[in-house]
This record gives structure tokens, sequence and C-alpha cells, in this order.
């Protein structure tokens, strides 16, 4: 079976007075259709560059796309054909934001900005829709659905937002949804609502979901499999239980580390240092400067080696040669 | 909310315009500009009906009348015309003065600011130089030199105004199209899969027509003070058409013996102008959200 969605060699600069950062360099990805794939790493990861560049989103100067092959249900997506693109935007690859107040006009009801989506990709005239919005609305535990229609963006709490952007996300039904932080600005009970949303959604429609965090535990509960991004590249890659049972890159070890230890109650883990500036990234490994394990051969990039049953690092201490752990 | 121990019932949200005119509404000098200008436009309209003499004709008997004379209620210029008939008559020309350049400029500025502000690529770069450029010539030489190599008259004023105020809209506009385009809800739009054209079309132009609004509104006011620029150096429309500016004109070699002449029509451009700007600022109140006191 060919996977839903396959990137390959993604590489996404952007120019910048302090030099070209680099945002993205050689991310390689895939995502089967049903499936869940968590992408977890810090701020400037280019996690969200990622997920942008999925359906060529990002303009184009100031980013530079460099290399990366994008396959969407067997057909390669390119850069600037906006025609090709704009059809799967949306309908193919659905997306959802972190702050889902800022991503409605303010200017226009809710109830508008769905009318004109789904205007925009169904040939069904709005009024016979109705019915399905409100239900799928109310599917999204949003009670007052008809009232949540007449009000504007800034009416409601950032929760419904949420809720109203994955319903509106789903009366398109996408075959894929990329989820960029879905939960990060919400207060902990929408947080968990928001998740359990999501989660019986996909259940329900079947549809593969890709989850950007930095928070662990929201990614343990959703996603099949995970991918850990470090300074613009991949670090690790596998199954989520076998990566939160085993860690192998010393980054991923210390993330989960400083997330465990915090709800064990002991003393708070901190990862030293800071990630690289990514407009003068050092030679060699990204993370060496903070890798308690650094040796020589870090001087050098490691590749992404495999590393058991599914599972992938990019990690000189897991090539056979050296075995430093 | 209502604090009388009565359970808070979400009120229906009040619509956009409605609480928009309401804010205007609470803005006194912004109702005072927009009466002032209401019942010029009346009087120019109406200048037929209204004015007691032919404006362009003068009374050999009364030359030189001061304001407040029998029969000339704001007094005669050194033709014996009533300054009255001529003011009345003067706001025929000082309207369109205003408001077609600034409604001219404001289609075509927003054209060209949305392609500038929106393709930050070669065809936006090249109409915001191209701008720079219009920028880079003093407004009233421009404005001159236009009037000169199209000959006097009112279509040429209008014409020359128009051009010299586009790239300031265009500008305006361009600025807030720049700033939008990289607003979460544009970028939401596009991920859904959304043509520019229709972007432009309901994310962008919502939010820049306000702008334009208030600043045309503001601009207008400008205009009448530049039109009147024209008419004072004889590029205007051409006598014995009564132009305010080219009134003033008139009056300034006998300005120690009757200085009536020139004031009058420079009191009225100084009435209109301040009427277009506050009701501008009244605009600006309204239309902003963020600027409206609640109550």
């Amino acid at each position: 079976m060919t996977a839903l969605l396959d990137v390959s060699g993604l590489t996404v600069r952007f120019g910048s007075p302090a030099g070209e950062v680099h945002a993205v360099e050689d991310v390689s990805l895939s995502i089967d259709a049903g499936e869940s794939l968590g992408i977890v790493g810090e701020s400037g990861s280019g996690k969200t560059v990622t997920c942008m560049s999925l359906s060529w989103l990002l303009p184009s100067p100031p980013a530079r796309y460099l290399a990366g092959r994008i396959v969407f249900k067997g057909q390669e997506l390119r850069p600037r054909q906006e025609r090709a693109l704009r059809r799967v935007r949306g309908r193919g690859i659905g997306m959802i934001f972190q702050n889902a107040r800022l991503s409605f006009d303010p200017a226009y009801r809710l109830g508008s900005q769905i009318a004109e989506v789904l205007r925009a990709h169904l040939d069904t005239p709005w009024q016979a829709l109705r019915p399905e919005v409100i239900r799928t609305l109310r599917d999204c535990n949003i009670a007052d659905a008809e009232s949540v229609l007449r009000k504007y963006p800034h009416e409601v709490s950032g929760g419904i937002a949420q809720r109203v952007s994955i319903a509106l996300a789903l009366l398109i039904r996408p075959d894929l949804l990329v989820a960029d932080e879905p939960t990060t600005s919400l207060d902990l009970l929408s947080q968990i609502e928001v998740l359990a949303l999501l989660e019986r959604l996909r259940r329900e429609t079947g549809l593969a979901l890709i989850l950007v965090s930095h928070d662990l535990s929201v990614v343990r509960r959703i996603a099949d499999r995970v991918v850990i991004m470090y300074a613009g590249r991949i670090v690790e890659e596998g199954p989520v239980d076998a990566i939160f049972m085993s860690p192998q890159h010393p980054y991923t070890q210390g993330l989960l580390a400083s997330a465990l230890q915090r709800r064990e109650g002991g003393r708070l883990y901190e990862l030293p240092g800071t990630p690289p500036d990514l407009a003068a990234l050092p030679a060699g490994c990204s993370f060496r400067s903070r890798c308690p394990h650094a040796f020589a051969r870090c001087e050098a990039m490691p590749d992404l080696l495999a590393a058991g049953a599914e599972r992938t690092t990019r990690c000189h201490l897991l090539d056979g040669s050296a075995s430093h752990a | 909310m209502s604090a009388s121990g009565t359970v808070a019932v979400p009120a229906a949200p009040r619509s956009a315009a409605r609480q928009a005119i309401a804010a205007f509404l609470r803005d006194r000098m912004a109702v005072i500009g927009l009466a002032v200008l209401v019942l010029a436009l009346l009087a120019a309209v109406l200048a037929p009906l209204l004015s007691p003499y032919d404006p362009t004709l003068g009374d050999d008997e009364a030359i030189l009348a001061p304001p407040f004379s029998p029969g000339h209620l704001l007094g005669t210029d050194t033709q014996g015309r009533d300054l009255l008939a001529r003011i009345l008559f003067g706001a025929r020309l000082a309207f369109p003065e205003a408001i077609i350049p600034v409604a001219a400029a404001a289609v075509a500025g927003m054209a060209l600011g949305l392609i500038g502000g929106f393709y930050q690529r070669t065809v936006g770069e090249m109409v915001m130089r191209a701008l720079d450029i219009l920028f880079a010539i003093p407004m009233v030489l421009l404005a001159i030199a236009i009037a000169a190599a199209l000959g006097s008259g009112l279509p040429t004023v209008i014409l020359s105004m128009a051009i010299v105020i586009t790239p300031y809209i265009a500008r305006v506009v361009a600025t807030t199209t720049a700033q939008l385009r990289s607003a979460t809800f544009v970028e939401a739009a596009r991920v859904s899969g959304f043509s520019d054209l229709r972007i432009l079309r309901r994310e962008i132009l919502t939010h820049v027509i306000p702008a334009v609004v208030v600043y045309g509104t503001t601009n207008m006011g400008a205009m009448v003070v530049f039109a009147a620029g024209f008419g004072f150096l004889g590029l205007g429309a051409q006598p014995p058409t009564p132009d305010w500016g080219a009134m003033i004109a008139d009056g300034m070699h006998s300005l120690e013996d009757a200085p009536w002449v020139s004031t009058v029509p420079g009191i009225a451009i100084v009435v209109i102008a301040l009427a277009f700007n506050y009701v501008g600022d009244g605009l600006r109140v309204a239309l902003d959200p963020r600027l409206r006191t609640r109550l």
C-alpha cells in the first residue's frame, strides 16, 4: 500500500539579515490513510514550517524551497502550481491552527465564514447544507450551534473557536488533517475536550492526522507514530509506544526525562543549553553541544539510521561500530 | 452587562453596522461636520432656487457693498455681484472638486495598493516603485504641471487632483494589505484552498475599505483647499463661473478697502474643509472597533 502523503528530502530555508536560516533540513516522512502521526519538537525546530510546506503554503520569498518531493495520493505536488495546489488545500489536506480565533476573519460572523468555505469547495447551496453544518457543530460538542453561527469570532471562547475550526475542516472531509498545536492556546479543560474530539473524529471518520505539538502527553495520547525534530532535522522516528518506552536519541531522552520527572515530583530535569541558531548552524550534529554523550564522531552530521523495528534515529551512538551507550 | 441582580442574558450580537453608527453619533464634532456638509450640499443643489441673484451678473449700483447691506447679506464684489449667490453657486463646484478626485483615486489606489501589497514579488514591487517615483515629485507641482499640460478647466482640475492623490491612497491600501497578508485568518483562507482573487475580495478588501473611506474623507477636505488653490491661480473653472478660489483672487486687489470679497469665500473653504476633516475623524473612530470606547 502506498502512503497517503509522502515527503522526501524537504529542505526549506529563509533569507534573513543574520544569514540564511536553515528552518527545515532534509525532512522525510510519510503517513498512511487513517494513520496518526505526531511531530514533536521545541519552538523553532521546524515543525510548523514542515506542515505549511506540505501544500507549499509558505510565500517565497522569504522562504526558499531548496529540495523536497511531496507526493499526495500518488500525485506529486509542485510549488507554484497554484491551481492544482488549491484543489488539494482544504479538500485534500485540511489544517487547523494554534489560535483558532485568529484563523477567522474578524469582520464576518462564523456562519458566514463556514458558508464561504463550503461554497468554495462544494456545489451544493449553503442553505441545503445548513442542517449538516449544525449537526457537525453539535458533533464537535457545540451545544448552541445555531447561536454560534450568528456570532463574530471575538464573541466566542478559544475552545469554541477551535471546535468550530475542527468542524469546518470536517465538513470538507479532508483525507488528512494537519493540526498545528491545536490545544496550546487553550485552557486545560478545553484541551482535554478538543483532544477527545480529535481522537473520536479520527476513529469515526478514518481521516489521517498529523498532530504537531511540543506537549509529549498530547502526542502520546493521540499519535500512532511520532517524529522528533530538533533544529530543523528529524532526530528520531518510530511507533509512539516504542519511543516513549525506550528513547534512543539523547535529545529524545532528555525531552522525556524533563517531562517524566516533573510528574514524579522529583527535581525538574533540565536539558542543558539552548538550541543552536538556525542561521549559523555548527558543523556536525546539531545537538552535539548539549549532548551528554558527545564524542569525536559527532563533528560529522550523523545519518538517520535504522534502529529496531520501524524506528530510525539520527545518532552516531547507534552506529554499531561505536558502542558508547 | 446589567448589574442589577438579574440573570445576565447574553444580548443578541449587535450588527457591526449599528455599532459603527452609534459610535459615529457619539462624536459631536463629526455630527456637526456631517450636518454642515449636508446643509451645504443641499444649498448647492438648490442654489438656483435659494439664490437671490444671478451669480455672474453684477449690479453697477452696488459695487463693493459691505456685508449686511440691504439686499446683499454677504456684500458684493468688485463688479457688484452678490457674494451670497456666488458662494452658493460656488458650492456646486466645490463638492464635485472634493468628491470626484477622491472617489476616482480610491478606485485606482485600491487596485494598485492591493496588487502592490499582496504580490510582493516582481509585479507588486514594480507597482510600489512606480508609486515612489510619483511621491518624489512635489504634489502641487505635479498637479499644476498636469493642469498646464491639459489646459485649464474643471475636468482638468479634477483629473490632476485624482492623479496626485492616487499614490497616497495606494500606499495606505498596500500597507494594510501587506499586514493582512500574514494574518492568521488569511493564512487559514489559503489553507482552505481559496484563490487569491477570493482572498483579496473577501478577506482583504473588507478590511481595506474602511481605511480608504476614512483616509478619503479626510482627503476631501484637503481637496477643497487644493481646488481653491487651482482657482486662485486661474487654472480652475474660468470666469465668470463662481469658483471659491478664483473669488479670493478676485478680492485680492481690494483687500484693504473691501476685505470681505476675499474673506467670505475663504471662510466657506475653511468651514467645508473642516467639516470633511471632522467627518473623517468620526468615521475613523466609528470604523475601527479598537478606537471605540464602550459606554
